[in-house]
């Protein structure tokens, strides 16, 4: 800060020197004398300014000085503060610990105390344990005192008790004694029963014996039946033996017999080897005699065979002589077979070549006579170009005459022009004439180039003319040379004719081939379809195939689900006009029937059960009815039957005839709300008149009335 | 299979040929739909694998058409196998799978059997049956039901067997064709093809 306060005094002082000398050099250079007052003065302002600002400065410099001890301080301040801080917490982290030990040793504290006031309490307890067993104690010993006196009373009750004893035991010695005498008996009885035993013993064995002895006897009896068998058997057996030894009597005969049987066998045997020799040989024989006479016949084939040959052999041998040449062998013959085959095949090479010769002459010729025709067509061409370009060079040569005299003329008008060149009167003439003898010049001139391009062109198409003619004379010569050498070749009308039936034929072909695609392409596409020649192939399926069977399975769904669709609509028809009755149609159809759901099965079981209340409260009702109705007859003597609405018919029980009856008849509503009941007139009710007067009109009781007839009826009955 | 070291004989190609169409029907018939796919178990043939039915109605009849077919194939006198799908509630053929079977019959005189490896034979097969699978991409749904049935074409003079008969050929009504692979055993050459109802026309 000094340094820079320096460094700015320095500046400072530098530019006031620096000003200072400033006058001295504008004083030197130009000095107008009013010029350095106001010089002085600037300079002094200018001090003053620079002393400002130098304080300015400095001023500046101090408050930087300032802010940086500030700054200083601040910092000075913060590190303090961090420190003072650092030391708090330090201190209350200490303060911490300390409160936390405090809290510790408080809690230490409390414990002991609660711990002391635990042993004071279990103090106190284990004093009040101790009474209790003070008590306790005392109670034992009063316990004890008693049980004592308990042991008193019982050590005398043992005594009685002991005596009680001995009274006992000398009742179980009388007891003892009687049962010695009991026991003896005892063993007398057993002996007794041992002795029986015994016996028991000895007639079981007895039976024993006796069933041995039985089953033996049974035993005997069996073989005995069986001795009698076998002695049955023996005598047939002796029956038997008897016939036997007849029979054997005649064994001995039966040996010779036998001997003489084997004899002859043994002689048969071989007379019937012999035989089988005989036979074959006789077969043999036979066999030979065919194949000899089959060799017969084949002999004489043979021979005949033999001949026919030798007969072929003496034409064959004959055939040499025949045909002259030197034959004797069949060799010979080979030879001159091989010979003249060979002579043929050279003879057909010979031909073979000589066509093909002829041939290659005839293609020879016929390329000949072409080139010789475009030969003679290429000379008579030249032969006319070598005419034209003569005709040319007449004309040119003409020409160049007419030219020639042309300028000949022109030459001699020129020199006369020029020999009178000098005259000019008459120019006029003269160049008239001139003028005129040139247009008749050019006029000729014209003509004559026209004239001779006329010429050209006739002279051309004459040329052109000749050269056909002259083709065509060669070509008509070259006909008539092949005519005449005689080579079928047809005319120029056949050529035409056969050239035009060419053209036709091969429209006709082309046409054919289009068709032909097409009718490929159709075929094509017809294969790929599927199509085929029923001529040749045809079709052929298994029986039962998928396809088949699967109409099959759907035909019969349908009608199986037509059929139910019938049903299910029959039954619609029905449930909707209603009732019980379609429901058991439809139950007695099995098949289709749809399954009724749990609502139509509940309500049947409880329409069903509806009816069986029903049934059964009519039932009741009946019977109580009826037991009503026989009481009531019983009871009060009268049958009351309601015959029609509001009208009952009573009908008594001692009533002489059957068609005794009364009849009432209730008005006015229901019989027991009020209604009046009114006896009507029968013929019965006519006979009670004077009952009917006194107990309905007088007493105005039915009941009475009722009883007064059912006395006087009874009374009625049992007199009579 | 048949004896392959010394090349194939009539009967061997027979065999080749009927193998390849049973389960190239079986094929169709998965891939078509004609049969639920639950009913077809995967088995290896050709080098990839295929589904075969197990249904045993349908196996019954295959094998008794493919047996049939073998014997037709051994005496050279099939011409077509052609398998036809029918919609069962219009009756309409909805499609044709038609397999045309050229023989050799020259094979019949001569029994040298032909140098043709099987390897060849099996590969031509394996690209026919990749081939049918992926035409199903192409050919129109089949939304109704449907049922298949298989026709033999035969020489005209051919004993007809026992529980075979007669047919109509079951064309189409405006179809369209694609001409799909074809393979050759060196005696019998099956080119094959399918046929389908146009999806516009009604």
């Amino acid at each position: 800060m000094d340094i820079e306060d320096d460094t700015t005094v320095f500046s400072t002082l530098k530019s006031f020197k620096s000003f200072i000398s400033l006058p001295d050099t504008s004083r030197n250079q130009g000095e107008p004398a009013p010029v350095q007052s106001h010089v002085l003065q600037n300079q002094y302002l200018q001090r003053l300014q620079l002393l400002e600002a130098a304080e300015k400065v400095q001023s500046k410099t101090q408050l930087i000085q300032m802010d940086q001890e500030k700054r200083q301080m601040e910092i000075s301040h913060k590190r303090a503060r961090i420190e003072l801080e650092k030391n708090a917490t330090l201190s209350a982290r200490d303060f911490e610990r300390e409160v936390d030990r405090n809290q510790d040793l408080l809690g230490r504290i409390r414990r002991l105390e609660e711990r002391e006031a635990e042993s004071s309490q279990s103090l106190s307890e284990k004093a009040e344990a101790n009474r209790a067993l003070h008590r306790t104690l005392e109670s034992l010993n009063r316990r004890v005192e008693e049980r004592d006196g308990w042991l008193n009373t019982s050590n005398q009750t043992v005594s009685g008790l002991k005596d009680e004893i001995r009274d006992l035991k000398q009742q179980v010695q009388t007891r003892d004694n009687t049962i010695s005498n009991q026991t003896l008996e005892n063993q007398g009885l057993q002996e007794q029963v041992e002795l029986q035993h015994r016996k028991y013993q000895e007639v079981s064995q007895r039976c024993q014996a006796l069933q041995l002895a039985s089953s033996t006897c049974s035993d005997h009896e069996l073989k005995i039946k069986e001795l009698e068998r076998k002695l049955a058997l023996q005598e047939q057996d002796v029956v038997i033996v008897k016939n036997m030894r007849s029979e054997v009597a005649r064994v001995p005969d039966m040996d010779k017999e036998l001997r003489q049987l084997r004899e002859e066998n043994v002689y048969l045997r071989e007379t019937r080897e012999n035989v089988i020799l005989l036979k074959e040989e006789t077969e043999g024989l036979r066999r030979k005699v065919e194949r000899m006479e089959k060799m017969k016949e084949e002999m004489v084939n043979v021979e005949l065979e033999k001949e026919k040959l030798s007969q072929k052999l003496q034409a064959w041998e004959n055939l040499g002589q025949s045909t002259g040449l030197n034959i004797r062998t069949p060799e010979d013959l080979s030879r001159e077979v091989i010979q003249i085959q060979q002579r043929e095949i050279a003879v057909k090479q010979h031909n073979y070549t000589l066509t093909s010769s002829c041939r290659s002459v005839e293609r020879s010729k016929a390329d000949l006579q072409g080139e010789l025709l475009s030969l003679r067509s290429k000379s008579l061409e030249e032969q006319k170009k070598r005419e034209t370009q003569e005709s040319l060079v007449r004309r040119l040569q003409k020409r160049v005459l007419l030219l020639t005299k042309e300028r000949d003329g022109m030459r001699a008008i020129l020199e006369s022009y020029d020999s009178e060149l000098s005259s000019s009167d008459y120019t006029p003439q003269l160049s008239r004439r001139l003028r005129e003898a040139e247009d008749v010049l050019t006029k000729t001139q014209n003509h004559n180039t026209e004239m001779e391009v006329l010429l050209t062109k006739a002279q051309e198409e004459a040329g052109a003319l000749k050269l056909q003619v002259q083709t065509m004379e060669l070509e008509l010569e070259v006909m008539k040379k092949q005519q005449d050498e005689g080579n079928p070749l047809a005319t120029n009308e056949e050529v035409n004719t056969l050239r035009l039936k060419i053209e036709e034929l091969e429209g006709e072909r082309q046409r054919l081939e289009e068709q032909n695609n097409v009718l490929e392409l159709r075929l094509e596409r017809h294969n790929l379809q599927g199509d085929y020649n029923p001529v040749k192939t045809k079709v052929l399926h298994f029986s039962l195939n998928p396809t088949s069977m699967a109409k099959q399975q759907r035909v019969e769904e349908v009608e199986a689900l037509r059929a139910e669709v019938e049903c299910l609509r029959e039954r619609l028809r029905s449930l909707q006009t209603g009732g019980a009755i379609p429901l058991a149609a439809a139950a007695g159809e099995t098949s289709l029937s749809l399954p009724p759901s749990q609502e139509v099965l509940d309500l049947r079981k409880q329409m069903e059960t509806a009816e069986l209340k029903n049934q059964r409260l009519k039932e009741v009702f009946q019977r109580k009815i009826q037991e009503f109705r026989t009481v009531c007859y019983v009871l009060t003597g009268y049958q009351i039957d309601i015959t029609t609405e509001n009208q009952y018919r009573l009908t008594s029980v001692y009533a002489e005839h059957m068609d005794d009856s009364l009849l009432f008849k209730s008005s006015g509503g229901a019989v027991g709300s009020g209604g009046s009941m009114q006896l009507m007139e029968t013929d019965f009710s006519r006979t009670l008149r004077e009952m009917v007067d006194l107990h309905l009109h007088h007493q105005k009781s039915i009941p009475a009335f009722l009883s007064a007839v059912t006395l006087d009826l009874f009374s009625r009955q049992t007199t009579v | 299979m048949t004896s392959t070291l010394k090349g194939i004989t009539l009967k061997g190609s027979a065999e080749l040929v009927a193998e390849f169409f049973s389960f190239g029907i079986n094929s169709i018939l998965y891939q078509r739909g004609l049969y639920p796919p639950e009913t077809f178990s995967r088995v290896a043939q050709y080098d990839m694998s295929l589904q075969l039915t197990t249904d045993t109605k349908l196996k019954n009849y295959l094998t008794n058409v493919v047996s049939q077919l073998k014997e037709w194939l051994f005496d050279c006198t099939v011409q077509k196998l052609v398998l036809v799908i029918t919609c069962l509630e219009t009756s309409e053929v909805l499609e044709r799978w038609q397999f045309d079977i050229e023989c050799d019959k020259s094979a019949k005189e001569i029994s040298a059997p032909r140098e043709k490896s099987i390897k060849s034979i099996q590969d031509e097969i394996r690209s026919v049956i990749r081939q049918i699978t992926a035409t199903v991409t192409f050919l129109p749904l089949l939304e109704t039901a449907c049922a298949f049935d298989l026709l033999v074409y035969t020489d005209k003079d051919l004993e007809v067997p026992d529980k075979w008969e007669e047919s109509g050929p079951q064309i189409i009504d405006q179809s369209e064709e694609v001409r799909l692979r074809s393979f050759t055993t060196s005696i019998h050459k099956v080119n094959s093809m399918v046929a389908y109802k146009r999806a516009d026309s009604a």
